[in-house]
């Protein structure tokens, strides 16, 4: 059986290196083709980052990243299917970081609802603004309850923490929740 | 003898919660007068349920300790009984709604008393919600306090569940929910018993357990 949990962000963000920090193999480019035939033919494949953790019983979680230009939003649909949630990324060094949040909570509106999703916000320590205030301010204005946290995609840490945090709704929102986390 | 008062049904009404708690008489007597104070529990301006640890008004038995905890507003028992006295045979409703209307002027003009108190987060019994993610300076205080606050997102926690989870003292999420509270990001259940998540078919537990074994997520927040 196979899980997988979605990452997406701008370009530079991290993905990669966040999936490579936790991945038991090398994080990989795979082109993965376009079935969703409403959109353009010309995007007959999509390249994505991947990275696989191995679980009890031959069981996999699939770590996805996607191409975070808003024009492969066909893409993120088809790779939300079946997710367990979802961690944004969000590059406070590049511009527009809030207008590219914005990007992701529509693109991937279903999937956040349906499941869950954590924000974490990078290169904040040399681009202070926006704040993570800021970014929650709109997260509450857009109704998305989600946590936001400052992050550092190098770090293996920061990255088990935004898993953490990713599991930890989902396990009280369905209420498979272990006694101790 | 313990009364768990504030479990009770919430008033139809939109009276404001008031608490009181009884020292200083014996049993039978703290019995009888809770007995009496649920009949006459929205008769005056506002919703009295006992509270034996944060209340705004303190009833005091003759026996009372002077050490007694503190409350907005303190009464003798006596004040409540017709002729006075702690004869709890004494009691009349009628008095003590007349004694309650008193109170509640006071508390009213008392600038101490809040108009309806908030519960606190000691009390372990009520779960709290997040209604949006906290400021960053809220969760500055500990590595472990965003995952606090997550456990808060997607149902109400107690206090309880919060430590139990946590690993960390009562104290601590205690602390953490009043400054939660304080910011007005939180909207409290008034029941001791949280909603139930809907358990979700398939296994789900022993999946999200396996991904965090395998992550050694366990030690992230240790």
């Amino acid at each position: 059986m196979e899980h997988k949990i979605v990452l997406t962000g701008v370009t530079g963000a991290g993905k990669t290196t966040a999936i490579g920090a936790v991945s038991e193999i090398d994080p990989v480019n795979t082109d993965v083709r376009n079935t969703d035939e409403s959109v353009a033919k010309q995007f007959t494949t999509v390249g994505l980052d991947y990275g696989e953790i191995r679980l009890d019983g031959g069981q996999r979680l699939r770590l996805y990243g996607t191409p975070g230009q808003a024009r492969f939003e066909f893409m993120w649909r088809i790779v939300s299917q079946g997710a367990l949630g979802l961690i944004i990324l969000v590059d406070n060094s590049q511009d527009g970081p809030m207008e590219a949040l914005e990007t992701y909570l529509d693109g991937f509106a279903d999937l956040i609802e349906r499941t869950a999703c954590v924000v974490g916000v990078g290169r904040g320590a040399t681009h202070p603004e926006p704040g993570l205030d800021d970014y929650a301010d709109r997260l509450a204005e857009r109704g998305v309850l989600c946590p936001v946290v400052p992050v550092d995609v190098r770090e293996r840490s920061d990255v088990l923490m935004l898993l953490d945090l990713l599991l930890t709704q989902l396990e009280t929102k369905t209420g498979n929740i272990d006694e101790s986390l | 003898m313990v009364f768990k008062s504030r479990n009770e049904s919430s008033p139809a009404s939109d009276l404001p919660v008031r608490r009181y708690h009884v020292v200083g008489v014996d049993a039978r007597c703290e019995s009888l007068f809770h007995s009496m104070m649920r009949l006459v529990a929205n008769k005056a301006g506002s919703h009295w349920v006992h509270d034996a640890e944060a209340h705004d008004l303190l009833v005091e038995g003759a026996a009372t300790d002077s050490s007694g905890p503190a409350a907005a507003l303190r009464r003798s028992f006596a004040s409540f009984t017709r002729g006075g006295g702690d004869d709890c045979a004494m009691l009349r409703l009628d008095g003590m709604l007349e004694t309650l209307e008193d109170v509640e002027r006071d508390l009213a003009t008392s600038r101490s008393a809040p108009a309806a108190p908030v519960p606190t987060a000691a009390d372990t019994a009520q779960a709290m919600k997040l209604t949006r993610w906290p400021n960053a300076s809220l969760l500055a205080g500990q590595p472990v306090f965003p995952k606090l606050a997550t456990l808060m997102l997607s149902r109400p926690m107690t206090i309880g569940e919060l430590a139990r989870r946590s690993g960390l003292d009562e104290s601590v999420c205690a602390d953490f929910v009043d400054s939660l509270r304080e910011a007005r990001l939180v909207e409290v259940q008034r029941s001791s018993v949280p909603a139930a998540a809907p358990e979700r078919s398939g296994g789900s537990r022993g999946l999200f357990a396996m991904i965090r074994d395998r992550l050694g997520l366990g030690e992230v927040f240790s």
